[in-house]
């Protein structure tokens, strides 16, 4: 809907009905649209809801999945157990202490929240340190859900939402402290490492200076067979995906030993921007992508999902997935087709749940009982009543 | 194996190793540009479905504004660019001030203004027929746009015509989220192009249909209920099918409900007058053979209560291209009212006719009772006055002189009155024709001064007159009826006036091309007229105040109702202003044709021989049935020297001319047995001389009507009964004088 305001208006019908009672609405609307029309129109709409939102590469909801430039899907939440926080000019160096303070915020509005949905600016930001900020308020227990906000993989810019205002350096959270519900997280890539790992011979903080040696980037572009001076983040995002290793112990839950990394943005010196903080000495791995590995995880995922719930339904599900297995990755019938096994299994008699999917930079998702961070994954986070 | 032996072997699987994960990444990327193409191609996919689905859309657009709007958002929905417009031309094939619609356009962006300019200079709508460009950013920044990528696409009516123009694009602010689409690349955008054009031509063909549909049925709507509410049967018979169509209005003319006459053709057949029935097949067939360009037909149906209607049928055929007819269609009218009316009215036109006949005749005999009257009156009075002259001739005591003068007054009188009567009954009667012959306007009014002026001079009063000083106005009309207006107006101007003055004014008024005006003023001194008098004072028998001495001025009282009409019927009309004691004033004008220049006035009595000899040569047959008529031109004639032979019918005329040598002849004009007008004829008809002798009718008949026939019959000059010596005198001098 290239309407911005048109689209609230079809969204909201939809969602709501003729009823527009609600707290909070979350959207997730790709780049084409104008974001403050957005904003405004939820809250013209709704007078006095709470709005987050972030800009995406595309959105996934109930009636499936859909990568154009205008797209929109938002889920409307009712309750009184909700907390919403947010913080600018997040960056590699602040994670900690602006996730920190985030935290802070929510906390303040709701001491018992027991999982917090996270949104952060995906191009450089070290979201290791931020779920370490968020975890500094909360401790680890809490369980840590939600993605990073991206462009149509340009690594340009994106954009994030917290009611009347529209960041680019942003993060929001809503705590959720309804002890009634729990959430159930879990990430899937099916990437495949190969070659011989590149070594992060020099890096700061979230930036890889070196590999091997020789300037991160050009020693990166010249693996991937691209040309180090014309090519952009959007030519290698879908191909570069960089393989760290997992212990043993993750891997296994993982169903890979891998865990991937994207680099969103590279700067005019050659260094790359990482999406978590790195230390000098890390191997890193390309990969390349296994579509019989993402099918075949996708369902291993879903069925330890439903297995761990026991057969419960949830009520409500969100869902992040790396833009790179949109359709960068995989055709609209095979895209289709991967939702569709991820939607089925927690559907009940055929009737998806609520479903509030957005293709982003980057995921966060339980590994290990420990939140973490995840690039081109799919990682789903099932809201079930407890 | 030593290190020497193996280092080739290891250099050579490194290398292989080395590439092997290059032909990995390079297989990586390989696959990468697959899936972008794949999804170039999905993308290029999905835009014709959207496009599809538009059109879908677009179709229900109520309106041209809701229209334009859905082809300016469907152009970001289709291309997933920033921009979309929908730009129309004008009739002369120049983009409007402003796009018709516009989506995702800020205000921030290039003004409409400058887009047009650009546009205007980069395409050639009516060269380039296709007109699809894709324009990149070098080009747009030399223009000063803020795009960095656009489509431009024409839209075209199927004739070629270009409607309007789409573009999309890219602001160069949010360039680098959108991959500049290539012609090649973007394939599906003259694809929705020719869509939208169609889509948009299609519409104002449907508004056309739309609209001429409406006007159909606001069409057959007023024809629906003028056929109602003038109760008009309307019929349409297929000749193809035989069907034949039959409106309720034409049922319930004849009195049937819609069920009760079956739709054929034999159902107007059954209900034709059996009188009417060969006529009326006969006008279906003329029709139909082409032979009327209408079919009409008066004809009567039965009516269900069993009397019958008249009905006007009017048709047409609607004809094949051979000409043969192929529908006929047409209308009945119920004119039983009106044929009722029309009877009614013929009935009352019979009555109307036969009361103007009983009228006429009425009018005519009293006319002819007033005209026979007249010649009845004026034959004796002939022989009165003839031999009061003659006896005025004789000698005579001053006494027995004054006697006779009285005598012959009263008989002059006597005739005047009966000339009045004459007129008035000829006004009447409508029998007054106005010549329209040359004269001379100011010989006619010096004329009629000259005649007036013994009587002014009688009772010692001043006429005078007063002319506009020019040598002679000849103009077209009739002299007699004006001097006879001219002699009743100052006569009785005189008649009511004891002392002072009666003064006639002609001026000449503004004359057009062809006619000259004429205003008549007579004024006098007299005792003038009361306003209740002037109410009535052109009313037959009216002789003014009524409480004036009636006796002193006698009269008919119908000589200003004979005036009023004679001017009435020269396209004039009289008016009178007077006061009591203060006189009064005759006004009216008249406005005469201009006679041609070379028109000549006929002689007027002026011009006759002034003076009548004292002696005169000759011989005279006087032809006259009363014995006492022919006495008196005897005596008139024979003591001048003339001889005078008489004779007492048009036969005896005529045989006494054909033995005798007369030198002129007066000839009466009603006599037993042969009368003067055949007598003339025959005479006119005998040799030499005899047949050129001068006859000059001697009448008591002094209507127009006679005295034409007598010129008719070949007579020379008239006299009218009772004749005056000198004119009788006069006119038979001028004959001998010329013969």
């Amino acid at each position: 809907m290239v309407n911005s305001r048109r689209a609230i208006q079809e969204c909201l019908e939809a969602a709501l009905g003729t009823d527009k009672k609600c707290d909070l609405v979350m959207l997730h609307a790709s780049i084409g649209h104008d974001y403050q029309a957005l904003a405004d129109e939820v809250r013209r709409q709704i007078p006095g809801v709470r709005v987050v939102g972030a800009s995406c590469c595309g959105i996934v909801g109930c009636e499936g999945v859909s990568e154009s430039m205008k797209d929109v899907a938002l889920m409307a939440v009712r309750g009184p157990e909700l907390a919403v926080a947010h913080v600018d000019g997040i960056y590699g160096h602040n994670a900690f202490e602006k996730a920190a303070e985030l935290a802070r915020q929510l906390k303040a509005q709701q001491p018992g929240i027991t999982m917090i949905q996270f949104l952060a600016s995906g191009i450089d930001i070290a979201n290791d340190w931020a779920i370490a900020g968020i975890e500094s308020v909360f401790g680890p227990e809490v369980t840590i859900f939600g993605a990073t906000s991206s462009d149509n993989m340009r690594g340009v810019v994106s954009y994030q939402i917290v009611d009347d205002q529209v960041f680019e350096h942003g993060a929001w959270a809503v705590g959720f402290a309804d002890s009634s519900l729990e959430v159930d997280t879990q990430a899937t890539h099916g990437f495949l490492a190969v070659g011989e790992p590149m070594v992060v011979t020099r890096a700061e903080g979230t930036r890889i200076l070196e590999l091997n040696g020789r300037p991160a980037w050009q020693e990166y572009t010249s693996r991937l067979g691209l040309d180090p001076e014309n090519a952009t983040c959007g030519d290698s995002i879908p191909v570069g995906a960089l393989a760290e290793e997992l212990p043993t112990r993750l891997a296994e839950e993982y169903g890979n030993p891998h865990i991937l990394r994207v680099v969103t943005k590279r700067d005019a010196d050659g260094a790359m921007h990482y999406a978590t903080t790195i230390r000098e000495g890390t191997r890193l791995w390309l990969t390349v992508r296994d579509e019989e590995r993402i099918f075949a995880d996708m369902d291993r995922m879903m069925a330890a999902m439903v297995e761990r719930v026991g057969g419960r339904k949830p009520v409500a599900v969100f869902h992040a997935d790396c833009l790179a297995r949109g359709r960068y990755l995989l055709n609209r019938v095979m895209k289709e087709e991967l939702v569709g096994r991820m939607q089925f299994p927690l559907s009940s008699s055929g009737v998806v749940p609520p479903w509030l999917g957005m293709y982003g930079f980057g995921e966060f998702a339980r590994l290990g009982g420990v939140n973490t961070y995840h690039n081109y994954t799919t990682a789903i986070y099932a809201i079930y009543r407890r | 194996m030593n290190d020497k032996e193996e280092s080739p072997s290891i250099s050579v699987l490194k290398q292989s190793y080395d590439e092997l994960q290059r032909r990995v990444t390079r297989f990586s990327v390989v696959e990468q540009e697959l899936i972008d193409m794949r999804n170039r191609l999905d993308c290029e996919l999905g835009r014709f479905g959207r496009i599809h689905a538009f059109s879908t859309q677009a179709l229900h657009a109520d309106s041209d504004e809701a229209f334009a709007i859905m082809v300016a958002d469907a152009l970001l929905d289709v291309f997933e660019l920033e921009v979309g417009l929908f730009w129309l031309f004008d009739e002369q094939g120049r983009l409007l001030s402003e796009p018709a619609a516009s989506s995702g356009f800020r205000s921030g962006h290039a003004s409409f203004a400058r887009i047009r300019s650009w546009l205007e200079s980069r395409i050639r709508v009516q060269e380039d027929k296709s007109c699809f460009f894709a324009a990149q950013r070098p080009e747009l920044q030399q223009a000063a746009l803020d795009f960095s990528h656009m489509l431009v696409g024409c839209c075209r009516h199927p004739c070629g015509k270009p409607l309007g123009l789409l573009i999309t694009g890219i602001t160069t602010a949010v360039a680098d989220f959108h991959d500049a689409l290539s012609e090649n690349e973007a394939q599906s955008f003259p694809v929705f192009t020719a869509q939208v054009a169609a889509l948009y031509a299609n519409r104002a063909s449907a508004a056309i249909i739309r609209r001429q549909m409406t006007d159909l049925h606001e069409s057959e709507e007023r024809l629906s209920l003028a056929i109602k509410g003038s109760e008009i049967g309307f019929w349409d018979w297929c000749l193809e099918s035989g069907s034949l169509v039959l409106s309720h209005e034409w049922k319930a003319m004849l009195g049937y409900h819609d069920d009760e006459i079956v739709s054929k053709p034999d159902a107007w057949l059954s209900l034709v007058h059996p009188e009417d029935l060969e006529r009326s097949l006969h006008l279906v067939s003329e029709h139909m053979s082409g032979m009327s360009e209408n079919y009409e037909n008066l004809h009567r149906l039965r009516h269900k209560e069993g009397h019958y209607v008249w009905v006007m049928a009017r048709g047409r055929a609607l004809r094949g291209e051979k000409g043969h007819a192929r529908r006929f269609v047409g209308t009945h009218l119920d004119i039983s009212r009106q044929k009722a009316l029309e009877e009614r009215l013929r009935e009352a036109e019979e009555l109307q006719r036969q009361a103007r006949q009983q009228a006429e005749s009425a009018s005519q005999a009293k006319s002819v009772f007033v005209a026979s009257m007249s010649h009845e009156i004026r034959t004796p009075m002939n022989g009165v006055i003839g031999m009061l002259q003659l006896l005025q001739d004789t000698s005579l005591t001053p006494v027995q002189s004054s006697l006779v003068a009285i005598a012959e007054q009263s008989a002059t009188a006597l005739l005047d009155i009966i000339g009045d009567i004459l007129d008035i009954s000829k006004v009447e009667a409508g029998r007054v024709e106005i010549k329209n012959e040359p004269f001379d306007l100011q010989a006619l009014v010096k004329n009629v001064i000259q005649l007036m002026r013994h009587r002014a001079e009688a009772k010692d009063i001043l006429l005078e007159c007063q002319m506009p000083k020019q040598r002679e106005c000849i103009v077209l009309g009739d002299e007699g009826r004006l001097r006879q207006v001219l002699i009743n107006i100052i006569g009785n101007a005189i008649k009511f006036t004891d002392r002072g003055s009666v003064r006639l004014a002609v001026k000449t008024g503004r004359g057009t091309i062809n006619r000259h005006s004429f205003s008549f003023c007579i004024t006098d001194t007299g005792v003038g007229i009361s306003p209740q008098a002037l109410e009535h004072l052109f009313e037959p028998f009216n002789q003014g105040d009524s409480n004036l001495n009636t006796c002193k001025y006698a009269g008919t009282g119908l000589g200003l109702a004979i005036s009023q009409a004679l001017l009435r019927l020269m396209g004039g009309d009289i008016t009178v202003a007077s006061q009591k004691g203060a006189g009064s004033e005759f006004r009216f004008t008249l406005a005469l044709p201009r006679a041609s220049p070379s028109a000549s006035a006929p002689l007027l009595e002026k011009d006759l021989p002034a003076a009548i000899p004292e002696r005169l040569t000759g011989r005279i047959l006087v032809v006259d049935d009363s014995q006492t008529s022919r006495m008196v031109a005897k005596l008139m004639m024979e003591p001048t020297g003339l001889k005078v032979d008489l004779a007492c019918d048009g036969e005896e005329a005529v045989s006494m001319v054909k033995k005798g040598r007369y030198d002129a002849i007066l000839m009466d004009c009603q006599m037993p047995g042969m009368d003067g007008y055949e007598a003339t004829r025959h005479i006119r008809k005998l040799p030499g001389k005899r047949g050129r002798l001068p006859v000059i009718a001697l009448t008591a008949n002094v209507e127009t009507g006679f005295i034409s026939e007598c010129y008719a019959s070949g007579m020379s000059d008239h006299l009218c009964k009772p004749v005056q010596k000198a004119s009788l005198l006069a006119k038979i001098s001028h004959y001998l004088a010329e013969s």
